[in-house]
């Protein structure tokens, strides 16, 4: 889900290879995927615009095209970091991604944290209002979500407080 | 918009060389549930306690009702403490060689009511915490929850306009600490009594309608609803 | 409030009791320390008054053929293998001698008045019978203890001039409101010369106040945690400074009444056993009801007070989960209760020497006595 953001991400800094950028997203994306996830993602955001290709290398084949990010590309990019992902139980490793990829690119991370801490505890004050007066079965079945609700809150505000050692650590 | 109930404003405290609060204003609506929210050490037991009249302010003004509070005199601030806010804090705070009835009753004992009087309003009190079957029991002999839903009767039994609570869950285990809350918010909405709460629990931010976050010593964000 | 502060003194559980005895015991000790010390010396002035009155009697001297007065010779007779026994040799000169205190009349030559012991033991025959006839008996006014042996021959006067030429003559005895106070040291009797020997009394009392000073710290630290969370606690639920001060004033007077009733019953019982000991008269040892009364109510307003001190500065804590430990004594205040003890101590060395220091020195030593209290109820807030 969280593919072609990365991929921005990464050309928003500058613009890469196929190589490089499969690397990189690994590594952003907390787990591997595949050469032609890549490539087809890579098509889908140069016909929508966001990226396109830079002057040519000599090389041979494919690999030895490099991308470069749009305007609209970094424009999408930025949106997508400063807007809180929708507040659902386990958000698997898309915090981590838009908090690496903000710090490496120099933008606020520490506003998006706490724009989503926000968005999240909005939510849990949703699901919590319901248990007051109401039946068991309920108050149980909104606890659910809360308690992951609470585990993503304490990465964000674990991370928040950890955020310069961080910053250095991904911008080497 | 009605006028708040409890106010805070450029609240300054130190202690000793440190800085508890650099300048935190507040406003409290009549009725509403607010969490004050921050790491350790950020300031909000000490905002809370200048905002109940417990700490005077190095600087800044606290005025409840419209009225200025912070430089009241210990007596008359003793005063608002049992008549017109409650206290519901982690631990210590119940007298030890009281039975839970009597420590219920007493800031109406305090405030000269009656003793029979005082007694049948704490008896209603304690049913409706669920306590009423270890009335007669020193806080000694209660569970960590059992003792704070007697200091939770015992903050709202004389109709506060607030109730402070500074991390009322903090000895309690998560079971006992969902049942508490749920008390005190079901209560505080149906006396429309406003509640500041503070802690460091997200599930127990929750039950407010907004929160204040600290950051040593000053106000970071306000998040609230729409 | 009263009545709420009685509770919390009553409702304390093991704890408070244990803290309750201890302060308790501590004042009570204290109480009859100050009652059975003075009353001591005091009984033991007035006893030592009274012997010294009689073996050389204030006015006496010397004497012609034309006088009238009674001769007198007092003499230790010691045999061995006996107790000794005061005799008093007396005899008429001229026409209307002086009676003396505790007789109904001068004993006629040849006759004997003797002490109710002595009289008891010729009875029982452990003693030798004395010369001459037993025809009365001594009262009081011429013994020291009850159980003394003292007996006042009469002599003619011939005779006794020729035994005994240093003899002197009484020209009269002064008058006596009862038979304990001479009248002579001192106009109202009541206090004989006790101003003499009270320095030495206040060193012997602060010496021993020691241990109660270690058992009213011992009572303050048991309990003490509990303590403070209740004091806490009372705060939050709205009690103003003033009423906290009541409470625990309450509480420590409690505990300070408990303290005099002990320490009276066991004054009450300590002078029994000195009376049946037959040491001591009973007059000898009563005290002016008010100084008494004093000291009896001295107990609870002192641990009243202290309590009551010590919430000046509770009553301004902040709020806070209760201390482990109680602090111990500041430093100040222990500085203070070093000054009024050297204070005192200087009294006592300088009442060494008698005459023009005394008084002075009597006041030195009052003042630093005072000093002690005060140190005391300054610093109680710590220990109490």
């Amino acid at each position: 889900m969280s593919v072609p953001y990365a991929l921005l991400g990464i050309l928003e800094r500058g613009p890469a290879h196929g190589y490089e950028l499969k690397q990189e997203s690994d590594a952003v994306l907390g787990s591997p995927v595949q050469f032609g996830q890549i490539y087809s993602t890579l098509g889908r955001l140069e016909k929508a615009g966001r990226i396109r290709l830079a002057a040519e290398e000599p090389g041979l084949g494919p690999d030895r095209k490099r991308y470069e990010i749009t305007a609209d590309g970094v424009e999408e990019f930025r949106r997508w970091l400063a807007e809180p992902v929708a507040p659902e139980p386990r958000l698997q490793a898309t915090l981590f991604t838009k908090t690496v990829l903000a710090l490496q690119s120099g933008l606020p991370a520490d506003e998006y944290l706490d724009a989503q801490r926000a968005a999240h505890l909005g939510r849990m004050r949703e699901l919590t209002a319901r248990k007051v007066d109401a039946d068991i079965s309920t108050a149980l079945l909104a606890d659910y979500a809360l308690f992951h609700l609470e585990a993503d809150l304490r990465w964000i505000d674990q991370t928040r407080a950890r955020l310069e050692t961080l910053r250095q650590e991904v911008t080497r | 918009m009605s006028a708040p109930v409890i106010t805070g404003h450029g609240l300054v405290k130190h202690f000793g060389p440190t800085a508890a609060l650099r300048g935190v204003s507040i406003d409290i609506q009549p009725g509403e549930v607010v969490a004050v929210v921050g790491a350790s050490g950020s300031g909000k037991s000490t905002l809370l306690l200048c905002l109940a009249g417990v700490l005077r302010p190095d600087e800044g003004e606290v005025h409840f009702r419209g009225t200025r509070i912070d430089d009241a005199s210990e007596a008359e601030r003793s005063r608002l403490r049992r008549s017109d806010f409650g206290f519901v804090f982690q631990f210590g705070q119940l007298v030890p060689e009281l039975p839970a009835i009597e420590n219920i009753a007493l800031p109406l004992l305090l405030d000269g009511v009656s003793r029979r009087e005082a007694m049948t309003r704490a008896a209603e009190w304690s049913g409706r915490l669920g306590v009423d079957d270890v009335g007669a029991k020193v806080p000694g002999e209660l569970s960590a929850g059992q003792q704070q839903r007697v200091a939770i009767a015992r903050a709202l039994i004389t109709g506060p306009s607030v109730v402070f609570a500074d991390e009322p869950t903090g000895a309690l285990d998560s079971l006992a600490g969902e049942e508490v809350m749920l008390l005190l918010a079901g209560l505080a909405r149906a006396e429309a009594t406003a509640v500041v709460i503070v802690t460091h629990e997200s599930r127990v931010a929750a039950y407010a309608s907004r929160e204040v976050l600290l950051r040593d010593g000053a106000v970071v964000t306000r998040a609230g609803v729409a | 409030m009263i009545r709420l502060g009685l509770r919390l003194a009553g409702r304390g559980g093991h704890g408070a009791l244990a803290r309750l005895a201890l302060m308790a015991g501590a004042i009570g000790v204290g109480i009859a320390l100050v009652l059975v010390l003075v009353g001591g010396t005091v009984g033991s002035l007035r006893r030592s008054e009274r012997t010294n009155e009689r073996n050389v009697p204030s006015q006496q001297g010397g004497y012609s053929a034309a006088d009238e007065g009674l001769l007198w010779a007092p003499q230790e007779l010691q045999a061995p293998r006996t107790p000794t026994v005061t005799n008093i040799a007396v005899a008429a000169l001229g026409a209307d001698p002086p009676v003396p205190p505790g007789t109904s009349g001068i004993p006629a030559p040849g006759t004997v008045l003797v002490s109710a012991e002595l009289r008891r033991r010729i009875e029982a025959g452990t003693i030798e019978p004395p010369p001459g006839r037993v025809a009365g008996t001594l009262g009081p006014e011429m013994l020291g203890r009850p159980d003394d042996l003292v007996m006042m021959t009469g002599w003619e006067l011939a005779a006794l001039r020729a035994a005994d030429p240093q003899a002197q003559m009484v020209a009269s005895f002064p008058e006596r409101d009862d038979f304990t106070n001479t009248g002579v040291l001192l106009e109202n009797g009541d206090w004989p010369s006790a101003l003499i020997g009270l320095p030495f009394v206040l060193l012997g009392i602060s010496i021993l106040l020691l241990p109660v000073l270690v058992l009213v710290g011992a009572g303050a630290r048991v309990g003490a945690r509990r303590r403070e969370q209740r004091l806490a606690a009372l705060r939050l639920a709205g009690a103003t400074p003033h009423e906290m001060r009541v409470l625990t004033a309450v509480e420590g007077a409690v505990a300070g009444l408990a303290g005099s009733a002990v320490g009276v019953v066991a004054v009450v019982a300590l002078r029994q056993v000195a009376i049946e000991q037959d040491a001591f008269f009973f007059a000898d040892l009563t005290l002016p009801l008010l100084w008494v009364g004093l000291v009896v109510v001295m107990g609870p307003l002192l641990a009243a007070a202290s309590a009551a001190l010590a919430m000046g500065r509770v009553a301004t804590k902040p709020l806070g989960p209760a201390r482990e430990v109680p602090e111990p004594v500041g430093r100040r205040r222990w500085s203070v209760l070093a000054v009024a003890w050297v204070v005192f101590l200087i009294g006592i060395v300088a009442t060494g020497n008698d005459g023009l220091d005394g008084a002075i020195a009597a006041w030195i030593v009052a003042i630093g006595f005072l000093g002690i209290v005060v140190g005391l109820i300054v610093a109680g807030p710590r220990l109490v």
